[in-house]
């Protein structure tokens, strides 16, 4: 309990208090933006936490994180296009409400599903992650490197429609964490000669140019183009219409933000794919299926707390194992190091106050997110017409400034151009992202913990599965491998037989 | 810039290829089996595989109808470099001209690249320049390139 209010004064500073504000402006506006997503966001959003204190930094993330969660129902809503990729799942629903004259119906019950989600979300977090910690005490390095193993694993496995593409996308993530001096015998590799490279492709930059740069570049090609115009009808009763959709939603909402946290919690699924699950789920059980893709208040209501939850959820596994679930937390163990904070089971017992002021702020966040969402859905209309030639070189120079400022180097700036071109040819030819950021964070610890190993058993791969638990984990890595290339199989059978009857 | 399936399977095999080749050359150390070789070189085999998978598929699908690339227009090549372009015009002219001239400038073209009119875009590259200033150098302390300008201003 010192702990926690310890990391209750931590939060209640003025200077932690402005910046969970202003990044929660921040993040709805870059979430509400089409295109722009809530990774991008954080990643756009680190060069400047590196120079904040650690407690104000991690808060800067989760702040944004939750608001720019959100703020991707608002374009969908309006729009029909999803701000983020986690809004995709009920974009159908809040899109039909529009049409159908109540916007404040669509966007109402997905403010206060978000709230209601992230709150759930991050009390579940503070729940579970000491719990987990408590239990992880005991993993040494085999473990390690099995849970590093089943992370990538699973983010190949559900990374989308091509377990090929998700693979490659892993090969090139690992590829890049190789650069720079080898941790076990300080021999450069991939360095071609060059200082800058010694200490490695340093991360903020590369995931400026992935998130960032491949966006602007992106639009580049696309050429000039107008943004539609949004509806400009008001929003009668939005307070009215969130309290209703509170009570009506209670169940769907509760039962979806544990959902949503369980998801996020799973290596490389996050927020998208509980959003999915728990609109799916919510359809089965639900009295009025048939309203699900016609404007389904009770699908919206679903999501968006799913979503939101998951958010939450993905730090349990980043902060007390050190392994992120999605992307956004993967940038996040990096500021989290970058500040001294190690994320690992002993994270509560070596810097308890900040971890508990992280959950607060995280909490804070969640419930701030009640009144600048319901600005942002006010001034939707305004955000939304900003036009991509002000945009773009906006977000061009914020990301050249910001990949300079952390090394204090140009060639952090050409790292972000070539990355950039780079995360352009994937998205162009389908290979997913979120695999390469996993490999480019939990390459090395694949690495150390399989070197580390090899040398505690003197060489003998059986010590993989000596211990009871690294025996667990590494199973159910083979199970999961199992599932991926069977699934692949099962899909190309009916293909092929397509092919040879046509 | 999407590529074939062919194409993009041999560029697959062949990144696996040079990953492999380059690593070979890695010292092993003493009494130790796995140098830091070993995950360069597993890397290189996962390409590799990937790529011959890809390139069965790529030759097994050549019957079917071919996956035509999405159109893009005339100059597409011309209008993908630019960004990547501004950026390593901005590493190369920011240590000599300071940091809000480079960075006014960079807006400024793309700004215009974007098709904003003139005079908006003049203001926007200005505002950007300055604000970006304020938060880096100003609230950040972060030390930003310094050109004539920056040191006139102290």
């Amino acid at each position: 309990m010192d702990n926690f209010f310890q990391g209750l004064t931590l939060v209640l500073q003025p200077d932690v208090l402005s910046v969970i504000f202003l990044a929660s402006l921040y993040g709805l506006v870059i979430g509400a933006l089409p295109g722009l997503t809530a990774t991008m966001s954080i990643a756009l959003l680190v060069p400047v936490t590196f120079f904040l204190d650690p407690v104000p930094a991690i808060a800067a993330i989760t702040a944004t994180t939750a608001s720019a969660i959100f703020a991707g129902d608002i374009p969908g809503a309006l729009l029909r296009i999803p701000g983020t990729p986690a809004s995709a799942a009920y974009t159908e629903d809040a899109y039909a409400l529009t049409v159908a004259g109540r916007p404040e119906a669509a966007l109402g019950a997905s403010l206060i599903a978000s709230v209601a989600g992230g709150v759930v979300g991050v009390i579940l977090l503070m729940i579970f992650a000491p719990a987990l910690a408590r239990f992880a005490v005991q993993f040494s390095s085999v473990e390690y490197f099995w849970l590093a193993v089943l992370g990538l694993s699973c983010a190949v496995a559900v990374s989308g429609d091509s377990l090929l593409r998700g693979a490659i996308s892993l090969l090139i993530g690992l590829l890049i964490s190789t650069v720079g001096i080898d941790i076990a015998t300080g021999y450069p590799r991939f360095t071609f000669g060059s200082i800058h490279l010694l200490s490695g492709i340093s991360f903020i930059p590369a995931m400026i140019g992935i998130f960032a740069v491949s966006q602007v570049i992106r639009a580049a090609l696309a050429g000039p183009g107008e943004a539609p115009p949004p509806p400009s009808r008001g929003l009668p009763d939005l307070m009215g219409t969130m309290w209703r959709a509170l009570v009506r939603f209670r169940l769907t909402i509760l039962r979806s933000s544990l959902i949503g946290n369980l998801l996020g919690a799973l290596p490389g699924a996050g927020a998208d794919i509980a959003a999915w699950v728990a609109y799916s789920l919510s359809r089965l059980v639900s009295r009025s299926p048939g309203t699900y893709g016609k404007g389904s208040e009770e699908g919206i209501a679903a999501g968006g707390a799913a979503n939101n939850s998951a958010v939450a959820g993905a730090w349990t596994p980043a902060l007390v194992l050190g392994i992120p679930g999605d992307s956004i937390t993967a940038i996040a163990v990096g500021v989290m190091m970058m500040k001294g904070i190690t994320p690992g089971p002993r994270v509560f017992i070596t810097d308890g106050p900040e971890v508990y002021a992280i959950f607060l702020g995280f909490l804070l966040a969640n419930l701030l997110l009640l009144p600048l969402g319901f600005l942002a859905i006010k001034l939707a209309r305004h955000i939304l017409s900003v036009p991509q030639a002000v945009l773009m070189p906006v977000i061009l120079m914020f990301s050249i400034t910001g990949a300079y400022a952390v090394d204090n180097a140009m060639f952090a700036v050409g790292i972000i151009a070539v990355l950039g071109l780079v995360a352009f040819m994937m998205e162009e030819n389908r290979i997913p992202f979120a695999p390469a950021i996993l490999g480019i964070v939990l390459g090395a610890v694949v690495e150390k913990n399989f070197l580390i190993t090899m040398i505690k058993t003197q060489g003998s791969l059986a010590g993989f599965f000596d211990r009871p638990l690294a025996a667990v984990l590494g199973g159910l890595t083979l199970v999961v491998w199992t599932l991926i290339l069977a699934r692949s199989v099962l899909r190309r059978a009916p293909a092929s037989e397509r092919t040879t009857h046509d | 810039m999407t590529l074939s399936p062919l194409a993009l399977a041999l560029l697959t095999l062949a990144i696996g290829i040079v990953v492999i080749g380059h690593s070979r050359g890695f010292p092993l150390m003493g009494g130790m089996s796995y140098g830091p070789a070993f995950f360069p070189v597993l890397i290189g085999a996962g390409f590799v595989l990937c790529g011959l998978i890809l390139l069965g598929q790529a030759v097994l699908a050549r019957g079917g109808p071919g996956v035509s690339a999405k159109p893009r227009g005339r100059r597409a090549g011309l209008r993908l470099m630019i960004i990547p372009a501004v950026i390593l015009g901005y590493a190369v002219v920011s240590p000599v001209a300071g940091f809000l001239p480079t960075t006014a400038l960079a807006a400024l073209v793309t700004a215009l690249f974007f098709g904003l009119r003139p005079l908006s875009a003049l203001v926007l590259a200005g505002a950007t320049a300055v604000a970006l200033f304020v938060l880096f150098q100003g609230a950040l302390r972060v030390p930003l390139p310094v050109g004539p300008l920056e040191r006139w201003l102290g």
